[in-house]
């Protein structure tokens, strides 16, 4: 796995001079100059120090606003920043952010999500106290462009520790986004950089697989970092040719070839529902929300490409019902369904 | 012409009904009197009250929120009202805790959740009462972000934020709709209250001065008593929404729950404080709100239903859906409640299969135990 492959860099280890933090905070941007302010300000909020934490911008030459004026105002100095030459795209800039960063655990917050007080600490201590695991990861808040918190992601296990079926888990369920996760940098040269041959999205659930195969995970079951998805993502340009889920179907192919043989066509089976699944609900969100066929049309069509075993066109089917029938039922006022609230307590 | 005169004559009139039902609230037998503060008593700007019956455990989370954004006992009275615990013990917790900071008042029998509201209004001396459950707590910066709106905005009678539900263990599980994009004065405030229950206790500030005037919760209800007092302040004066999630709620599993849910006590609840809310709506909305009300808490109901189906119990299931059915009978509700009505048949069958196999299995144990005797 350590092999070089044209699809994917490698991450060098740093030279022995360097002098070595224990955290790489490493902050990708392109045009999100005016959210990169909360993300910064986040993470100097719980800042252990320069000799600890190098925090660095990494600007995929942006072309709409000024990421360096942020960090000058907000860093004072303390905040390193880096402009590729030339617009290089998601991937490649991530791969910068690996090769640049000198510690030992490395986190990639983009600029428009943020971390809340905590997070470095706890999952500091997770790696301290458990030197074999490879990535520690926390739930994390789902907000909208506004920064209003819309939802949590679900909790993969009531505490906090060593994630149970950790491998099934983030093959089947995509339970990581990108802030929410902190990786060891010798696990990055192991196992080399984000693969480029997806390129819209995907790369970074086989990333988290790849290193699922090899590694233990770890779970934090509070939520510490906030995860802003963009209404726009649901009718971007991989959105509306239905790049996104041809992506995710060639991650699924990756991502097979070195899955535990013994597990490889189950976990690829359920892979691909999950895909399936997403595609769908992108298919049904367009048609309910926002009443565009096109989109919907095309996000089935490569749902189904992507899986079309007797299986999922059945629950592809009952979940379009299901979604058809939620729709329907929580037009007027849906009621918040977990408000059980018991009386008895207090009787 | 003529429709704006016929309107505003009807604004009018709604007007004069309101004033007449707030005279009559003042001599209410169902609500508590809150009678004014006594001059020459020291009157801090925040009274937090802190009800507790049985939930020791949680108090200290509770306590900890509170203290940490203590702006001093000049200006908040923090105080721990007990519905006679029997099972743990508040008092130690609070003085651990509090460390004289906070005070404690100890019910000298079980009065009653609305009973114990009542007492913890009564026991205030603040402008601004926050009732906050022993088990729930407020995130950094409540106090701050609601004084400043009261501070603002002299007009409001009550201020709420944006609150996050929480399980029994504290895990976080979801966030109450976003009410409005910015902070600030809610519109069409009555019309949304008046549907539904979006307002949660420890996520809501009040002026004394309204319970002064307006009087205390409903004591005929028990379940619903918070949802009919938001309402009843909505008719009266206008509220101011956070938008942070500054408050956290919990909720108990339906799996877990006790005998309000089990029996249906809680929409029969709900159904009373529907009828109660029905005369402080304008006339002209008040059947559509009413209606809207009646099918959003039957659904509630199904929801409910279906999680204890899904926990095994069919008993409370049952009650839930016969509630439903009782508080509306649309085609929606119907149609909602027929396949739960298959889950119910589904596991009554198994249970009677279950009960008369594991019959058979004892007699014939027995047989076997008289043969070889």
């Amino acid at each position: 796995m350590s092999e070089q492959k044209s699809y994917r860099t490698t991450i060098p280890p740093v030279s022995d001079e360097t002098p070595r933090p224990l955290w790489s905070v490493m902050i990708p941007t392109y045009n999100c100059a005016n959210y990169l302010r909360e993300a910064l300000a986040s993470v100097l909020a719980q800042d252990p120090g320069s000799d600890f934490m190098q925090i660095e911008v990494v600007d995929d030459h942006s072309t709409q606003d000024d990421p360096a004026t942020v960090v000058e105002e907000l860093g004072q100095g303390r905040v390193g920043f880096y402009r590729q030459p030339k617009n290089v795209g998601y991937i490649s800039n991530f791969e910068t952010c690996l090769k640049r960063s000198r510690g030992h655990l490395i986190h990639l917050l983009h600029g428009d999500d943020y971390v809340r007080i905590g997070f470095y600490r706890r999952l500091q201590q997770a790696f301290e106290e458990n030197p074999e695991i490879g990535a520690a990861y926390c739930r994390h808040i789902i907000m909208d462009e506004n920064g209003h918190w819309q939802r949590l992601s679900p909790l993969e296990q009531p505490e906090s520790g060593i994630l149970k079926n950790g491998l099934e888990r983030i093959v089947a369920r995509h339970p990581i986004q990108t802030p929410s996760i902190v990786v060891r940098r010798e696990v990055y040269e192991r196992l080399g950089g984000f693969d480029r041959r997806m390129s819209s999205c995907g790369e970074d659930w086989e990333m988290w697989v790849r290193i699922a195969t090899q590694y233990p995970f770890w779970f934090e079951v509070k939520p510490l970092a906030v995860y802003r998805a963009h209404a726009s993502s649901l009718s971007g340009q991989a959105v509306r040719t239905g790049q996104n889920i041809r992506d995710v179907c060639k991650a699924t192919e990756i991502i097979t070839s070195y899955l535990p043989e013994t597990t490889a066509s189950r976990l690829s089976t359920e892979a691909r529902e999950l895909w399936a699944f997403c595609g769908l609900h992108c298919a049904a969100h367009q048609l309910l929300a926002r009443h565009d066929v096109a989109i919907a049309v095309v996000q089935l069509k490569e749902a189904l490409k992507c899986s079309h075993s007797f299986r999922v066109i059945v629950s592809v089917l009952s979940q379009l019902l299901i979604e058809l029938k939620e729709y329907w039922l929580w037009q007027t006022e849906r009621p918040e369904a977990h408000l059980t609230r018991d009386a008895d307590e207090y009787l | 012409m003529l429709s704006i005169s016929r309107s505003s004559r009807k604004l009018d009139l709604n007007r004069q009904r309101l004033a007449r039902q707030v005279s009559m609230s003042e001599q209410h037998p169902y609500r508590a009197k809150i009678s004014p503060v006594s001059e020459g008593i020291p009157r801090p700007l925040w009274s937090v009250m802190i009800p507790t019956y049985n939930c020791a455990s949680y108090l200290r989370k509770t306590l900890a929120g509170v203290l940490a954004q203590d702006p001093g006992p000049d200006m908040m009275q923090i105080e721990v009202v007990d519905d006679y615990s029997t099972q743990d013990d508040p008092a130690a917790v609070v003085e651990e805790l509090g460390g004289g900071r906070v005070s404690f008042y100890r019910q000298a029998q079980n009065v009653g959740h609305t009973r114990n509201l009542e007492t913890c209004l009564q026991r205030s001396r603040g402008y601004l009462i926050h009732l906050l459950h022993g088990d729930d707590y407020v995130l950094d910066g409540f106090y701050r972000k609601l004084q400043m709106a009261f501070e603002q905005y002299p007009e409001i009678g009550a201020a709420f934020c944006r609150h996050i539900y929480m399980d029994e263990h504290g895990h976080w599980q979801d966030f109450s709709g976003l009410e409005r994009h910015e902070s600030g004065i809610l519109t069409d405030w009555l019309e949304r209250i008046a549907v539904r229950q979006r307002v949660q206790t420890p996520s809501i500030a009040v002026r004394r001065e309204v319970y002064e005037k307006l009087g205390g919760f409903d004591r005929r209800l028990s379940w619903a008593e918070d949802w009919e007092m938001w309402v009843w302040i909505a008719v009266h004066y206008p509220f101011w929404y956070e938008v942070q999630p500054l408050a956290a709620y919990r909720i108990h599993s339906a799996s877990n729950s006790g005998r309000y849910i089990r029996t249906g006590e809680n929409i029969r609840d709900v159904r009373r404080a529907i009828q109660m809310i029905r005369p402080y709506l304008p006339v002209t909305t008040a059947d559509r709100i009413s209606k809207q009300s009646r099918e959003h808490w039957a659904l509630y109901a199904l929801t409910l239903a279906h999680q204890m189906l899904a926990s095994g119990d069919v008993e409370g299931a049952r009650a839930q859906m016969r509630e439903a059915i009782k508080c509306r009978r649309s085609f929606k509700v119907v149609v909602s409640v027929l396949p739960l009505l298959l889950g119910v048949g589904k596991q009554c069958t198994q249970q009677i299969i279950g009960a008369g196999l594991s019959a058979y299995r004892r007699k014939s144990v027995s047989q076997q135990g008289s043969n070889s005797s």
